[in-house]
């Protein structure tokens, strides 16, 4: 078993398969080796996004090691399996914390499912639903929010 | 001192962080998982978001979130990144894909694309390039200087293109494994033959820029073209008579030079020239074959 311990001094027991999820921890574990009990500590991640995070890996530790990718079939961003997608179902806060975490952790999965979800959450809105989704102010003036949307008309005719 | 926070308020401060104030690199890899033209499209939501979006970081992210590092990526996803390096109002997306791409391209086919752009400058990047094709685009400014490193060509195609302005560039004569040379149906391509081409593009057996609106005579330089089998020149605002030097291309077999305000005798080293088929017609300046 690995401890490891949230900037908010959580401390969680994990299973090395799960610890080794996170290429971060595997590296700690390699050069701290074995016998080393101390708690790892995760400076950058609190101890209720390290539960979900600790959450995602458990339900992906009996995965079967990736699939060389299929050529033939492209790649897109709606490809998420139900079960992650019922997972990202958080508020946008929790969300950006769990890809931060997943970033600085080195978990690539629970990265690209992070990004994946954001993007499609932006994908085919408009550019006001997209300000108001995020919160995001404009701060053009008229004439150059419409000088960009002019010079991008060409993402239209496909 | 690191404050230990109240576990209940803890996730009601994490949740208000907004989406723009992640680190860059994390919101271009959101932002990778959306195509160009998904992702060009709402540029304008605002300037840190635009900024974002025409970075050479977004288009490392995108590039690599769909295309592959070798040629074996999907045709349709390349066509449109390559449509999107051509159209896309960003000298950095523009950078990176021709960085990405350039050892892995030996063929460019830009086509009918109707949105106003200029011809990237990046295009000079693609250094394998054997054919460039830029066919009914409603291209903007001139022909950039840079397509002069493009040096393993072997076919340049700019054609009908109306909006492409200014002086074809001198430079093209760095080109010299052209074989195929057209640029024509460009009514505002302008500028005079240049000679120096007659001792560079030695390769070229087809030099087609009729239809533009090129003027001055026919440069003598020009008879040292040795392969050229094709000449088009019809519809241009040349003056001037045919040049003597040109009965030195003994391979020439078309010089197209109707309706091109060519003048004077036409020289007898000319006629000499077997199998030439030669069209002068609508040059009233024309006075008929030399004795």
């Amino acid at each position: 078993m690995v401890k490891i311990t949230s900037s908010d001094n959580q401390e969680f027991t994990i299973s090395k398969e799960i610890a080794n999820q996170s290429v971060l921890i595997k590296n700690m574990l390699e050069d701290v080796g074995e016998s080393d009990d101390q708690p790892i500590p995760l400076p950058n991640v609190s101890g209720a996004i390290l539960q979900k995070v600790i959450e995602y890996a458990t339900m992906h530790k009996d995965d079967p090691p990736p699939a060389p990718e299929d050529e033939t079939k492209l790649k897109t961003s709606e490809d998420i399996e139900e079960r992650d997608k019922e997972f990202m179902q958080l508020d946008q806060g929790t969300m950006f914390e769990i890809i931060l975490a997943a970033n600085y952790l080195d978990m690539k999965n629970l990265l690209d499912l992070g990004c994946k979800t954001v993007a499609n959450m932006i994908k085919g809105k408009s550019v006001e639903e997209v300000r108001k989704l995020f919160n995001i102010v404009n701060d053009f003036t008229p004439e150059e929010e419409e000088q960009i949307r002019k010079e991008n008309e060409w993402c239209e005719d496909r | 001192m690191p404050q230990t926070p109240d576990p209940s308020t803890a996730s009601a401060v994490v949740n208000r962080k907004p989406m723009m104030s992640l680190p860059f690199d994390v919101l271009v890899m959101i932002l990778g998982w959306l195509r160009p033209s998904e992702a060009f499209k709402v540029a304008h939501v605002s300037k840190d978001f635009k900024a974002l979006i025409y970075s050479a970081g977004y288009a490392t992210s995108v590039i690599n979130t769909f295309l592959k590092e070798d040629d074996s990526s999907d045709r349709n996803e390349l066509y449109y990144f390559r449509k999107a390096f051509f159209l896309a109002p960003s000298a950095a997306f523009q950078q990176v894909f021709a960085l990405k791409q350039a050892q892995l391209t030996t063929e460019l086919y830009f086509g009918w694309f109707t949105h106003p752009s200029e011809i990237p400058d990046a295009l000079g990047q693609f250094r394998c390039l054997q054919t460039l094709d830029i066919v009914k685009c409603h291209v903007l400014g001139s022909i950039p200087t840079s397509l002069s490193n493009l040096t393993q060509l072997k076919s340049l195609n700019i054609g009908e293109c109306d909006t492409l302005s200014g002086p074809i560039p001198v430079e093209l004569g760095m080109l010299t494994q052209l074989e195929r040379l057209s640029l024509h149906s460009n009514k505002q391509l302008n500028g005079p033959l240049h000679p120096e081409w007659g001792t560079q593009l030695l390769q070229l057996q087809r030099l087609d820029l009729s239809g533009t609106a090129v003027t001055g005579p026919i440069p003598r330089e020009w008879g040292n073209m040795q392969n050229l089998q094709m000449l088009f020149l019809a519809g241009t605002l040349m003056n001037g008579p045919i040049p003597r030097e040109l009965g030195r291309l003994r391979k020439l077999r078309f010089l197209n030079l109707y309706d091109s305000h060519t003048t004077g005798l036409i020289p007898r080293e000319i006629k000499r020239i077997r199998k030439l088929n030669l069209n002068v017609d609508e040059n009233p300046g024309i006075e008929g074959y030399e004795e």
